[in-house]
């Protein structure tokens, strides 16, 4: 029998081990890994491809979204005559608004909280 | 064709090479799991696992160096994390598997049950030790490949081995004419 401190395999103790450990069934189970490792990795795969398909749809999504953008803001820009002399006080008019322009854009004072506030209701 | 071959077709998606080296290694692989586990399911299902995990990162293997290594490394490491999530798992049972292992010499009589007193022996050594004596005595390692398997300083392989073989040994004593 070897010495325990041996640099080289012990025969008995290895030929045990073997025994207990092994397994008759290695081909089998070689089979039984390809298999999943063709499932898998399959699956991995195919998801990888989505990924990579993705990937190159944002870049062209976001392009055809910057088009559309330009484009829109150049038909609205070529709409307006270039003569054009509205004014924000005709814009304001435009939607209603009532407040004379010239105050809100001339004032150099705060507003009066009181006046502002005066329709709004007390909570109580 | 070499181990680095198989590799690098198995990489590029060569089913056919994959299972050559999972036929090459199956049985050093299993081995080694299942000096760590004591379920030989549990062990396969730790193989696979690291046969799949070393599919995955083929990349990272460098051709230059042997195969064998680098994936028994993966599967050591596989067997002793499931062996960590079982060992808290079966926590509860442990008593009564302890008590039956410790049963008299009466019914060591036969070669089973030298075999049944050579696995008891072999989990109460711990785990490095055992998968050092299963990768020197029986896969022929040598202490420099175990010492890079297992992530240890050759020298505690060394004493990992001395330390395994003499408690095996004694376990195998009873048995020998």
């Amino acid at each position: 029998m070897a010495s325990p401190f041996d640099h080289r395999p012990d025969p008995e103790v290895g030929a045990a081990l073997r025994e207990l450990l092994s397994s008759g069934d290695d081909a089998a189970f070689a089979e039984r890994v390809t298999a999943a490792a063709t499932t898998v990795l399959g699956r991995e795969m195919a998801s990888g491809w989505w990924e990579v398909l993705g990937a190159w749809a944002r870049p062209g999504v976001a392009a055809a979204v910057a088009l559309a953008a330009s484009a829109t803001l150049w038909l609205a820009v070529a709409s307006v005559p270039a003569d054009s002399d509205v004014t924000i006080e005709d814009a304001l008019r435009r939607t209603g608004e009532t407040v004379a322009t010239p105050v809100l854009v001339a004032a150099t004072s705060e507003p009066d909280l009181e006046r502002l506030m005066w329709d709004v209701p007390d909570p109580e | 064709m070499r181990d680095a071959e198989l590799a690098v077709l198995a990489q590029a998606g060569n089913r056919e090479a994959f299972g050559e080296l999972v036929q090459r290694y199956a049985g050093q692989a299993r081995r080694v799991a299942r000096a760590v586990l004591r379920d030989p399911a549990d062990a396969d299902d730790a193989v696979q696992d690291a046969f799949l995990s070393a599919l995955r990162n083929l990349g990272r293997f460098d051709a230059s160096r042997p195969f064998g290594p680098w994936l028994l490394r993966i599967v050591a490491n596989a067997a002793t994390d499931r062996m960590r999530r079982e060992r808290v798992r079966a926590m509860e049972d442990l008593a009564p598997e302890v008590a039956s292992r410790d049963a008299g010499p009466d019914r060591l009589t036969d070669r089973s049950a030298m075999f049944e007193a050579l696995r008891g022996a072999l989990e109460k050594l711990p785990e490095r030790q055992r998968m050092a004596v299963v990768l020197f005595d029986v896969e022929g390692y040598s202490h420099g490949e175990i010492a890079e398997i297992l992530g240890i300083p050759e020298g505690t392989v060394r004493s990992h081995v001395f330390h395994a073989r003499r408690s095996l040994r004694e376990a195998l004593a009873a048995w020998r004419p």
